[in-house]
C-alpha cells in the first residue's frame, strides 16, 4: 500500500516506482520509434525492471 | 443485542445481527454481546465518497480531487487511517471530511483508526483506486 502525504489541506499518494514505470508505458513504446541515448534506454530498462519486480512480488 | 467478534489484539473483526453462539473462534478471539441493533451498530462509522459506500470505487488519475465523508454520530472528533496515516478530524456541516487528490495513481484505504472502538469492515472502510 503507497504512503500518503498532506498537502495543502489534501491527501496524495506517495508515487511508487511501480505506478511510476507503469505510467510511463505507453511513452515509453512511442520511444523506442526513436534514436535514444544510453541514458533514456538505462531508465526504460529500469521501468521495466520495476515493473517485472512488482510481478515477482 | 447483536455480537461482536473481537481479535486477539482487542480489536473488533467483524459484528453479527444476533447472539451467535456457534462462532468457531480463531486462537484468542472472543465474543461480546452488545446491547444494540445491527443498523445502529453498522451506523457508528461509515466512510463514503461520491455516494459510494462499502464497495470499491475507481476513478481516473487527474480527475478532481475526492471529497471523502465520514459519520460517526455523537462524536466530537475522530481519527482516520488513510494508508496507516493517522489524522483527527474535526466536524464540518455536522460530519467529517477528508480531501484526497488523484494526481497519482495507486489506492487508498480509509478506515477508523481506532479499531477497538469502530469496526473497519462494511461501511466504515472505503477503498479508493486511482487508476493511470
Amino acid at each position: 500500500m503507497s504512503k500518503v502525504i498532506k498537502k495543502n489541506g489534501k491527501f496524495i499518494l506517495e508515487p511508487d516506482a511501480k505506478n511510476l514505470a507503469r505510467a510511463e508505458r505507453a511513452a515509453d513504446k512511442e520511444r523506442l520509434n526513436q534514436k535514444l541515448s544510453d541514458e533514456q534506454l538505462r531508465a526504460i530498462l529500469q521501468r521495466i525492471l520495476d515493473r517485472l519486480a512488482a510481478l515477482e512480488g | 443485542m447483536i455480537t461482536l467478534i473481537r481479535s486477539k489484539d482487542g480489536t473488533i473483526k467483524t459484528f453479527s445481527p444476533r447472539p451467535f453462539e456457534g462462532y468457531n473462534l480463531a486462537l484468542g478471539e472472543s465474543i461480546e454481546l452488545v446491547d444494540t441493533t445491527f443498523e445502529e451498530f453498522a451506523q457508528r462509522f461509515v466512510v463514503s465518497c461520491m455516494g459510494v459506500s462499502g464497495e470499491t470505487l475507481s476513478v481516473k488519475q487527474g480527475s478532481p480531487d475526492l471529497i471523502v465523508n465520514i459519520t460517526a454520530p455523537g462524536q466530537s472528533t475522530v481519527d482516520v487511517d488513510i494508508n496507516g496515516s493517522i489524522e483527527t478530524l474535526t466536524p464540518i456541516d455536522g460530519g467529517f471530511q477528508v480531501v484526497l487528490s488523484t494526481d497519482v495513481p495507486g489506492v487508498f484505504v480509509i478506515q477508523p483508526a481506532d479499531r477497538k472502538k469502530f469496526c473497519a469492515a462494511g461501511q466504515g472502510l472505503l477503498v479508493i483506486e486511482v487508476n493511470p
